[in-house]
């Protein structure tokens, strides 16, 4: 972290702690945003990241901690006063007025001249290509439409910061994948600062110039999606991010020498044995012999290497592995093997010659390979 | 006997068994007022008395405010048999009962000889067209109360006898500042305040109607009008008069609150009573005044009879009540809150024991109740003016104004 | 849809209803109808009866004294009804908020509703006695009145004294419709709503009136039904006095019908009363029908 911590952040939340009674719900967040950034907030439900949100939005107050938005300490502002606008799940549109109105509403609050409010309101419909609805009411939108209006209503005051709380979630899967692009390609023309909390960590990883992933009220990791995804800083959050989930096999780290002897229990009889050349556990002393959670993502199970012949022996390694079940999808196999105590899932290439009950090489690719404490789950 | 004639024996039987308990054992239903004249307790005692002579005949009570009389006699007409069998009714109402057909005609059955014996003002109460629709009961007017103490502390030696002289008192009264408003009166928009004016019509030699048309716009009854509002202006009068009934004359005259007041006889028993006045033993009693040149004395006829609703199917029962409760010797036992309408009662030592002063005013008012207008539409043309003396006694209309007004809805009635 | 034999099914099954229906409505309705057009009059003896046409209508019409109290009645129902909708609408929105004993005080509210009308209209009586009414001893203690007045026995003031007693009966009523309907404004609205930077005035004009005006409304027009309609109340407070000032168009009809005996003409004016209570409610349906737009109706 870096750019984000100068004095330009447009969002800068200092250990910020929530309770309700007994109860702490947020527990010492500390975040920091840059201006234009997309910061996802994603996590389990209950992990807290709608409250923050609330938090950040003024609409709920904070126990102890400051917020600060665009320079300016809003510990103590309201909503209407900390230059904000939000996008509901709901959409919260007022169905007593006609999307003109609803878009212009803040405008109106504010008293900006007439023609001033009408122009920025086209402007605004335009861009999203609503200027025809504009005298409808709410009731007579579609799901998607009203999206768009909600957004029309968020962007029209120009604000230092938005904030979306899963304002996708209300729309069918195909909507919303529209809608997530029409979101990202938003984000792009007008450069906006968006907060935006979801529970998909696809929607996460597509949108995000970083991510926020919470868990019970604690951040746990705070990167950008390719860190989140390649060297997650624990077990939670690698299995969280990702789909399919990353594999977590328990089994035991020897280094020795150069190299990282790992063993990985099978069910039917003599461990899978791989040899990491990289790094390897950090923590892991030479000789030393740990057992230890090994995470390796489906992708880096499979069987492209030994088709094409890359197999080079130290990143990608092949061995055995005895299939339990084999899940055609289309553009890829996915075969579960049981491996270190967890059905491991390799993703094959969709036309894999195998079967249920076949025992195959697979590739093993460790240079994206983790490895974290059994304990605590931490990155190691 | 064979069996079939066992039975039919055994069934007349039966039926003659209930027949007779039928006949013996009626419910009458009666229809009393619950304020002003006879107290409820009064009439409970006559009944049981009744009841007592007549075993068989129970008489259900029910008691109304006056104002709701009226109503519920027309509503129970409606009802067959299960209707009232004697009802109270009011002097006014008599033609309209009767054109309308709902008390039965008992002129056959009152005694030749009661004429004589009866007070004519009493008769009126239940005649009309020539015949008798009841017996007269209660023989009521409005006489002048007032308070000896105050009299006697402004140098006032003996009470008006006229208005002229009334006026003149309550002011010397006003001005010793003895008590604030001196008189006080039953003027809310109802009949109390035709009661109220009909009297200062009858002093002031005024009419209601002649030959059908309205005679009150001019004469005794604009003059009437006129001295009721005078004496509002001139702070005479309690101005919350004009919402007041009976009662609220009798409990502000009880709280010696007033120096003169106009009500009905019973309030002469309870002002006296030391259980409900503060001024009891101080109340004494004159006929209403009258107008110098007109009248010596003054009166309404404010009598209720007793009557048979035409729908009731214990006619002869219910007459057997009504003659009991109109006996002499009922009516003199229990002369306190009501005075008898027998001639005779007003020498029985029973009766004039205790309010001397009252029988001696009765004597003289009673021979000059006037009545008010007895015809057919008498409710509608009672609204009309209680509506636009009202509106004069406010102060929202003049005499004249009020009157005339009066006088063309009067016209208007269908 | 239906096919015929269903159809048929459908009314055969809905005709018991509708038979009551028409027995406990359309019948007196029709009878009365009938009344209105004759010199019918309440009488023990055997009366021929006349039609008359609309001679009744004429006559009533004509009075000036019931044109009087037509407007009196009209009076008596717009600030009746309009006072009790504010204060039932403000009642609703603090018992909306959270504070302590806000349980308790929701079903309190009930109560001057829950009173039986001629029990409080002789309760306020008292309240208003001239002599010694709680009205009359709070303004003088509180210093706004030098001296104890009349007030349903002044012209002035009694109809605004009654309203009063009636409006406090009957807000409990849209008092409790306006707080079902609050409760179901989204949590979301008013918070959007917070967020563009509306305070709370703004918001409850811009928001929450509009999605409660369904409910509202409908508990309205049954009030303004029940206001023109007056009658027990004013009876029972002032018989329609002082001076008239309290007489409402519903007296007309008592009057004509038991003190006068008039049912033909009672009749005509039972008609006018329902009439016009219909035109203002086709009125106000149209007027607030407007305002209704996806919201709790």
């Amino acid at each position: 972290m870096n750019a984000a911590m100068t004095q330009d952040a447009i969002l800068k939340i200092s250990s910020l702690q929530k309770r309700y009674g007994e109860v702490n719900v947020l527990k010492d967040i500390d975040i920091s945003m840059a201006p234009g950034e997309f910061l996802v907030l994603v996590g389990p439900s209950g992990c807290g990241k709608s409250t923050l949100l609330s938090c950040i939005s003024g609409l709920t107050d904070i126990s102890s901690g400051t917020i600060h938005i665009a320079g300016r300490d809003r510990t103590n502002d309201e909503p209407a006063d900390r230059d904000i606008a939000m996008v509901f799940q709901s959409y919260a549109l007022f169905p007593n007025m006609s999307v003109e109105r609803n878009i212009g509403f803040g405008l109106e609050v504010r008293k900006v001249n007439e023609a001033e409010k009408k122009r920025k309101v086209a402007e605004v419909a335009d861009l999203l290509k609503i200027e025809h609805l504009l005298h409808r009411r709410p009731a007579e939108l579609s799901g998607g439409q009203r999206q768009r209006v909600a957004m029309g209503r968020a962007l029209v005051r120009e604000p230092k910061l938005f904030l979306f709380d899963e304002p996708l979630s209300n729309l069918d899967a195909k909507l919303r994948v529209t809608m997530r692009t029409e979101i990202k390609r938003i984000h792009q023309t007008t450069g906006a600062s968006i907060v935006y909390v979801t529970h998909d960590q696809i929607e996460a990883m597509t949108l995000a110039s970083r991510i926020v992933v919470m868990k019970d009220g604690v951040v746990q990791q705070i990167g950008t999606p390719q860190e989140i995804y390649n060297k997650p800083v624990n077990a939670f959050v690698a299995d969280f991010m990702g789909a399919p989930s990353m594999n977590l096999m328990t089994g035991t780290a020897t280094r020795e020498g150069e190299h990282v002897r790992l063993q990985i229990p099978t069910p039917e009889g003599p461990p899978l044995e791989l040899f990491d050349y990289g790094p390897g556990p950090e923590t892991l002393a030479a000789g030393d012999t740990a057992e230890l959670t090994i995470g390796l993502r489906p992708e880096a199970m499979t069987d492209l290497g030994l088709r094409s012949g890359g197999m080079d022996g130290r990143t990608l390694q092949s061995a055995d592995c005895l299939l339990d079940v084999v899940e055609p999808a289309g553009a890829d196999t996915y075969a579960v093997v049981q491996l270190g105590g967890t059905e491991a899932v390799a993703r094959l290439s969709a036309d894999a010659p195998v079967a249920a009950g076949q025992r195959v090489p697979i590739a093993f690719d460790l240079s994206k390979i983790s490895y974290f404490d059994i304990a605590s789950g931490n990155r190691l | 006997m064979n069996t079939f004639g066992k039975m039919i024996l055994g069934s007349a039987f039966a039926t003659l068994a209930m027949t007779t308990t039928a006949l013996a054992d009626t419910t009458l239903n009666a229809l009393f007022m619950s304020q002003a004249a006879y107290s409820e307790d009064d009439i409970k005692s006559m009944t049981a008395k009744f009841e007592e002579a007549n075993p068989g005949i129970t008489v259900a009570l029910e008691f109304v405010p006056y104002e709701a009389l009226h109503d519920k006699i027309i509503a129970a007409a409606g009802a067959g048999d299960d209707g009232y069998d004697v009802v109270l009714f009011d002097v006014i109402w008599p033609a309209e009962f009767a054109t309308r057909g709902f008390l039965q005609d008992v002129t056959g059955r009152i005694p030749a000889d009661y004429t004589d014996k009866v007070f004519d003002g009493a008769w009126t109460t239940v005649e009309y067209d020539g015949k008798r629709y009841g017996m007269p009961w209660i023989l009521d007017t409005k006489y002048l109360f007032y308070n000896t103490d105050m009299l006697e502390e402004a140098g006032i030696s003996a009470p008006p006898k006229t208005w002229a002289e009334l006026a003149e008192q309550a002011k010397q009264i006003k001005d010793k500042g003895i008590v604030e408003f001196p008189l006080v009166w039953s003027w809310s928009q109802s009949e109390a305040m035709i009661c109220d004016f009909t009297t200062l019509t009858a002093a002031n030699d005024g009419t209601f109607f002649e030959e059908g048309q309205p005679a009150f716009t001019a004469g005794g009854a604009k003059d009437a009008v006129a001295f009721m509002k005078a004496t509002l202006d001139e702070g005479l009068t309690n101005p919350s008069s004009r919402e007041y009934f009976e009662e609220d004359v009798r409990r502000v005259f009880s709280n010696g609150e007033a120096a003169f007041a106009l009500n009905w006889t019973y309030m002469n028993a309870l002002a006296n009573d030391p259980k409900e006045s503060k001024v009891a033993g101080k109340v004494k009693v004159a006929p209403a005044p009258g107008v110098e040149g007109k009248s010596t004395a003054s009166s309404v006829n404010g009598s209720m009879g007793l009557g048979i609703p035409a729908n009731s199917p214990h006619a002869d029962e219910a007459w057997a009540y009504i003659s009991f409760l109109t006996q002499k010797d009922v009516q003199d036992d229990f002369a306190k809150l009501s005075l008898p309408i027998w001639k005779a009662s007003y020498s029985e030592p029973k009766v004039v024991e205790g309010q001397e002063d009252l029988i001696a005013a009765a004597k003289e008012s009673i021979a000059v109740m006037y009545p008010r207008p007895l015809v057919p539409s008498y409710t509608e043309v009672s609204d009309i003016l209680q509506k636009n003396i009202h509106q004069v006694l406010l102060g929202q209309a003049s005499v004249d104004e009020a009157l005339e007004a009066a006088a063309s809805r009067v016209k208007r009635i269908r | 849809m239906l096919g015929r034999r269903q159809k048929r099914e459908k009314w055969i099954l809905l005709a018991p209803a509708l038979a009551v229906l028409a027995l406990i409505t359309l019948i007196p309705l029709a009878n009365t109808l009938w009344l209105s057009f004759t010199d019918t009059r309440i009488s023990a003896l055997p009366e021929p009866v006349h039609f008359i046409g609309l001679e009744n209508y004429v006559y009533a019409l004509t009075d000036p004294d019931f044109q009087e109290a037509l407007f009196r009645t009209l009076y008596f129902t717009i600030v009746s009804v309009g006072l009790e909708g504010v204060l039932g609408v403000a009642v609703a929105v603090l018992l909306n908020q959270e504070f302590r004993g806000r349980t308790l005080l929701r079903a309190l509210i009930i109560l001057p509703w829950a009173v039986p009308t001629i029990v409080n209209a002789v309760a306020w009586r008292l309240i208003y006695h001239p002599d010694y009414g709680a009205l009359n001893s709070l303004l003088f203690q509180l210093g706004i009145i030098s001296d104890y007045r009349s007030w349903i026995g002044d012209p002035a003031t009694a109809m605004n004294m009654v309203i009063l007693a009636d409006v406090w009966k009957n807000f409990p009523l849209v008092a409790y419709v306006a707080l079902a309907a609050l409760q179901t404004v989204p949590e979301d609205l008013s918070k959007a709503a917070a967020i563009e930077g509306a305070g709370p005035w703004k918001r409850f004009c811009s928001i929450t009136l509009p999605w409660i005006a369904g409910p509202l409304m409908v508990v309205m027009v049954l009030r303004t039904i029940e206001a023109f309609r007056v009658f027990d109340i004013i009876y029972v407070m002032t018989g329609g006095g002082p001076a008239d000032s309290t007489k409402t168009a519903s007296f007309y009809v008592y009057q004509e019908y038991f003190n006068y005996l008039r049912s033909g003409s009672g009749a005509s004016y039972a008609v006018l009363v329902a009439g016009i209570s219909a035109v203002l409610i086709v009125f106000y349906y149209s007027v607030t029908k407007r305002q209704t737009a996806g919201g709790a109706a």
